[in-house]
């Protein structure tokens, strides 16, 4: 295993061959044993004791093991030999973001996230018909990224995107991945820029990177940021002329003093790299195809994207000074000609939240934080490293001024996006939508913390510490991305259960279910009526569940599944054995006939009020 | 090359395995503040011509038959097993890196991720505009993007369109 200390010892150059060559096997049997270990115990990872923990509750010890030898060599190779070959660090990363981002996908049977079958479900419709549902889901006036998804499974000759959605986590965790090392580069940043590629994959544990608009949107958004943080940073000789003739602006020194800062904490801001006006045109013309892109297939990520954009021309970090104006109007045509059908009937959804801070705190916070024990836990874990790396981020940040090594572009843009708490609610998710944008430059200011060494002869300290917060950064995700999977796992026998369903049910009937925690909705969405649709609770009193069956004459089924127990029980707070009391006062009403029993789960049908009488199901 | 290219001053270039072009003939840009001096190769332009033009020309000849072949596999028929690799991996990557190919940017990551990002942002809008077209034809929308690709990689096979090359720097 490559020792930090005796990979210091080898750091002298120019080395022998014989170090050099037991150097190169190092470098390579840390990543080849860490990704064979880490895939073989995964592979033989079995789900069914997942619990109110989640993954962790299952992940055995080889596991971890694996982790930690890929992130020792990883942090040798990067601490030890900085200028050497990237094809060692990329391939630590790689291999990485498989272990973390794949490791549902390879543990668990099924795709994982019930949104992402809902997802299938609109590919689906449009595939077959070539056409949208704005009137049926608001995600159809927005439909870039299920056409293209459409578009995708039938040139490949697929049945339908469900092959996409296991390994799609890791495809876009790859591509962010490259995107941050490119944007801690033009930081200027050397191994810093791997470390922070390092720290973001498991920094990101949100779970936005799913088989979704919003996943290929983040990809969007880094990568209009990126050209104008290369190419279209304002140089310090443009900022020097500006300065011509103006009274000189003098930092507060004492304020500045007072946090021990140098007095230009900003004076080696790294420079644009140079190019032909023509590269400059097309590269314009690349952000711009990406932001209408991005328009068509999210509601919520191009206003990110303007405010961050927005932000670097309002500090006078970007040439491209029209371009969020251009944007604005993008955007502006867009909904006012293509979303009609959603926003003549959502106006407070879209505008409600404008300024209204404490209403967009209260859906972020208090509002999500509700479930059992071991939801709790995993919430707390959350906001904890969220704050844990906006603080590290702090520091960070602090010893790149204290250099002089400031850059304001970066700074900006890890700020700029608090200020979408002022604009939407984001359906109350606003806090996990900041700290997603910020992220990418987050991690390079807590990378800052740790690279460049200086002094040199600390590069001992500087390696253990990348390992320790490494660990650290590790060990959070597994709770905060995966501590849900007891309700986001999808269970084989719910899936068999709706299957039965849409394998027996007569189109134009209504699905009922106790919560929205049902593997449906990914074929045929146009052809049967849902319950609960939009919210997570549906009807939970035998009452309400046979109003809910009786209000379509075509009929109705009531699914009721293991996962819906646990959702109920673990997400929204109900009491242990809520969804076995009442599948018994169910079946103790008389009012339904059971027509499907398996594995635990069952579907119900009306049972006929009085012979002769209303049937309320096909059944 | 059947035309000799020109050089930025509208010099001819050099025949292949001439020695390296001196830096004199890109000096006027460097004046005018175009292209610092340190980042200018002072080598052959880069028309395709020198040590490794015939390696410059095989990343557009591939991207521009990487088209037909994709195509041939879906008018076949092919199976899914077959065809559902390189179909996604050709609309995932192929027309953005060939667009963006041609602004000859100087490190292969950004290329590369730019390629990709717009790949994936072409194909996109074409999707949504057959929608609104009511045009629905996943076989229209990835004919459309292969001759978008096409176009960019046969451009970029025309010798002396781009005659300085701007070498890989920091960033």
């Amino acid at each position: 295993m490559n020792g930090s200390g005796a990979a210091t010892a080898l750091a002298a150059q120019p080395r022998p061959g014989w170090q050099r060559a037991v150097l190169v096997t190092l470098r390579w049997s840390g990543v080849a044993a860490g990704a064979a270990l880490g895939l073989t115990t995964l592979v033989r990872t079995d789900p069914d004791g997942i619990g109110s923990l989640g993954l962790v509750d299952v992940l055995p010890a080889g596991y971890y093991v694996a982790l930690a030898l890929l992130t020792v060599s990883f942090v040798a190779v990067v601490f030890v030999d900085p200028a050497g070959r990237p094809v060692v660090p990329a391939l630590h990363v790689a291999v990485f973001a498989v272990l973390l981002h794949g490791a549902a996908a390879i543990v668990e049977p099924l795709p994982r996230f019930v949104p992402a079958w809902l997802h299938v479900g609109f590919t689906d419709y449009i595939a077959r018909t070539g056409g949208t549902l704005p009137d049926l889901d608001a995600r159809f006036s927005w439909p870039g990224f299920f056409a293209l998804a459409a578009m995708v499974t039938r040139a490949a000759g697929l049945p339908d995107a469900m092959p996409l959605v296991s390994w799609t986590p890791v495809a876009l965790n790859l591509l962010f991945a490259a995107a941050v090392y490119r944007l801690a580069r033009a930081a200027g940043m050397e191994s810093g820029a791997w470390l922070a590629v390092w720290l973001f994959l498991p920094a990101n544990w949100v779970g936005q990177d799913y088989f979704s608009p919003q996943g290929l949107n983040y990809l969007f958004y880094l990568l209009i940021l990126l050209p104008l943080l290369v190419w279209f940073r304002v140089s310090g000789l443009t900022r020097a002329r500006r300065r011509v003739g103006r009274p000189v602006r003098r930092w507060p020194r004492r304020a500045l003093r007072l946090i021990r800062l140098p007095a230009m904490p900003l004076l080696h801001e790294p420079e644009p790299l140079p190019a032909r006006p023509a590269a400059l045109a097309g590269l314009t013309a690349v952000v711009l195809v990406l932001f209408v892109a991005s328009t068509a297939s999210h509601q919520l990520t191009p206003t990110a994207i303007v405010v961050s954009v927005a932000a670097l021309v309002a500090v006078r970090r970007s040439t491209l000074r029209s371009l969020p104006l251009l944007m604005v109007v993008v955007l502006a045509a867009y909904i006012s000609y293509l979303t009609v059908t959603y926003w003549s009937g959502h106006l407070n959804d879209m505008f409600g939240s404008l300024g209204q801070l404490g209403r967009t705190v209260d859906k972020g916070v208090t509002e999500r934080v509700q479930g059992d024990t071991g939801h709790l836990v995993v919430l707390q874990v959350r906001q904890g490293f969220a704050l844990a790396v906006w603080a590290l981020a702090a520091v960070g940040a602090w010893r790149r001024l204290r250099r002089g090594h400031g850059d304001l572009a970066f700074l900006v843009l890890a700020a700029a996006p608090f200020l979408l708490l002022f604009l939407q609610s984001y359906g109350g998710e606003v806090f996990l939508r900041i700290y997603t944008f910020a992220l990418p430059f987050m991690v390079v200011f807590v990378a800052a913390l740790l690279a460049p060494v200086w002094p040199a002869r600390r590069t001992v300290v500087a390696a253990v510490l990348a390992v320790l917060l490494s660990a650290g950064f590790t060990g959070a995700f597994l709770l905060a991305r995966y501590g849900n999977e007891s309700f986001e796992q999808v269970r084989p026998a719910d899936l068999r259960t709706v299957d039965w369903l849409y394998a027996n049910a007569t189109p134009g009937v209504t699905f009922v279910a106790l919560t929205s925690n049902v593997p449906w909705r990914s074929r045929d969405i146009e052809q049967f009526r849902y319950t609960p649709l939009g919210e997570d609770l549906g009807p939970d009193t035998t009452g309400a569940i046979e109003a809910a069956m009786r209000s379509n004459p075509r009929g109705a089924y009531l699914i009721l599944t293991e996962g819906q127990y646990v959702f109920g029980e673990s997400f929204l707070g109900k009491p242990p054995g809520w969804g076995a009391q009442i599948e018994q006062q169910i079946v103790a009403s008389g009012r339904f006939r059971p027509v499907y029993s398996a594995d635990g789960d069952k579907i119900f049908v009306l049972a006929p009020d009085k012979p002769g009488g209303h049937r309320g199901s096909t059944g | 090359m059947d035309q000799p290219a020109e050089l930025p001053d509208g010099r001819p270039e050099p025949a292949r395995g001439q020695a390296p072009v001196p830096i004199a003939l890109v000096r006027p840009y460097i004046a005018r503040g175009r292209v610092p001096q340190d980042s200018v190769t002072a080598a052959a332009p880069d028309t395709g011509g020198g040590d490794d033009g015939t390696r410059r020309y095989v990343p557009p000849l591939l991207l521009l038959l990487a088209g037909p072949a994709v195509l041939a596999l879906i008018v076949l028929d092919t199976p899914a097993w077959l065809r559902a690799g390189p179909v996604m991996l050709y609309i995932a990557a192929v027309p953005g890196c060939a667009l963006v190919r041609l602004l000859r940017l100087p490190d292969p990551l950004t290329t590369a991720l730019l390629g990709a990002g717009t790949s994936l942002a072409l194909g996109l809008i074409a999707a949504q505009l057959m929608i609104y077209a009511h045009l629905w034809s996943p076989l229209l929308g990835l004919s459309t993007l292969v001759v978008v690709a096409s176009v960019a990689a046969g451009a970029e096979l025309v010798p002396g369109m781009w005659p300085v090359r701007i070498r890989k720097g920091a960033s």
